[in-house]
């Protein structure tokens, strides 16, 4: 998220990132809905999908989102040792 | 005999050894042209391409083309043997992954040719001669073919019908097929006619693996003894199986050698080499950066290992920017 706010919500000409992210439903997904419930704002660049754990996230799932065109992933998950 | 349907065999980048599980058919083979009659195989028999082009569109049967595409001839072949055939075949590991001339694109083509030509131990070449695409002597010109930039399998140049994996494909994959086709009841398009389960099934020390694998190190064949009745993965030896294509009858593992993953990847993966680094990195067992980089040190070579076989075919197909 901080690469997306660096790259710039100022000039809407200005190349934008396209970031896949996959997000643990117990940490980070419940995070970023607390976000949105609470209002704060952020960058549009993010693509969100729910896992239910990080730990679900197939290697094959990062190269693929790469294939198709994703300027970045993102993995949220849960300190080691925090797994729900 | 008119009748017979023609098959064809050609070679590209590949190393002979699919021409070989040809041969390997031993008596079999009597039965195959029998069934068939073989109306080109340059490794064979004395036909030129002059001789296919005679054919008309779509009078081959069958041609089943090996090796990987990496020249302006190779691609010219595959073409012309494509718009000749009913049915082509990608046979072998090259034609359907890559194969080992796959691992090329890990390397700049100038890279590759400065080592072949310039570099390497065993060349004496002071004036540092490289072939020419083009020479001209006494009014007569010869030419070579152009080494692409990248490796491709063969789907990547041509349309491809089914796929025989395998490096080589075992003799009995390829008389099946032969079988298949002869029937005249064709799978689906895209088919690979290979068992769709992975190597560990067939493989005979299936029982000896634990259902909880950690690795503490890696080991590495030419290093270190392998216990000839344990499943090889669990005694720290990077085996393919689990993210292999069976149907080879577990050759390797038969001799005493993990699997190297030649048959390639079953029909719900999509690329093999990130499969099995998903399921070998899950099951280290150290928990700190340190200590994982220390497991790690026994796989010199990540990408030659996992993608021994698939990088041309897989997802990441080479080095970013050649």
């Amino acid at each position: 998220m901080l690469l997306a706010k660096e790259t710039g919500q100022t000039d809407s000409k200005q190349w934008q990132p396209k970031i896949v992210a996959f997000f643990c439903n117990w940490c980070t997904y419940t995070a970023a809905d607390l976000a949105g419930v609470s209002r704060i704002k952020h960058a549009p660049n993010i693509r969100v999908i729910r896992v239910m754990c990080s730990g679900r996230v197939d290697p094959q799932f990062i190269l693929d989102a790469f294939a198709k065109g994703a300027d970045g992933v993102l993995i949220g998950g849960c300190h080691p040792g925090d797994c729900h | 005999m008119p009748d017979k349907p023609k098959l064809a065999f050609y070679w590209c980048a590949a190393c002979g050894g699919c021409e070989e599980s040809v041969v390997d058919l031993a008596e079999d083979i009597l039965f195959v042209v029998d069934n068939v009659d073989i109306i080109f195989w340059p490794v064979g028999m004395d036909f030129k391409k002059s001789d296919v082009e005679k054919y008309a569109d779509g009078e081959i049967v069958v041609s089943l083309i090996n090796g990987a595409i990496r020249s302006s001839e190779q691609q010219e072949m595959a073409e012309l043997l494509r718009r000749k055939s009913k049915v082509v075949i990608a046979y072998g590991a090259c034609a359907q992954y890559g194969g080992i001339p796959g691992l090329a694109n890990e390397f700049e083509k100038e890279e590759i040719l400065k080592w072949v030509y310039e570099d390497s131990p065993s060349t004496h070449n002071e004036d540092k001669v490289r072939p020419l695409l083009k020479y001209k002597d006494n009014g007569t010109e010869v030419y070579l073919p152009e080494l692409w930039n990248v490796v491709r399998p063969l789907d990547r140049v041509i349309d491809v019908d089914y796929y025989i994996p395998g490096c080589p494909p075992s003799s009995k994959l390829l008389k099946e097929a032969v079988l298949v086709l002869l029937s005249g009841k064709l799978p689906p398009k895209g088919t690979v006619l290979a068992p769709d389960i992975a190597l560990c099934d067939e493989c005979p020390r299936k029982d000896t693996k634990p259902t909880d694998l950690a690795f503490k190190e890696f080991l590495r064949p030419n290093l270190n003894n392998i216990d000839p009745d344990k499943c090889i993965l669990s005694q720290g030896f990077v085996c393919m199986g689990p993210a292999t294509r069976s149907g080879c009858g577990a050759l390797c593992v038969s001799g005493n050698m993990p699997c190297t993953g030649c048959y390639g990847a079953t029909s719900r993966v999509k690329d093999q080499g990130a499969k099995i680094l998903s399921s070998i990195a899950s099951n280290v067992e150290a928990k700190t950066e340190k200590d994982i980089d220390n497991t790690l040190k026994g796989i010199p070579d990540p990408v030659g290992t996992f993608y021994r076989y698939s990088l041309a075919g897989s997802i990441l197909r080479k080095k970013v920017n050649i």
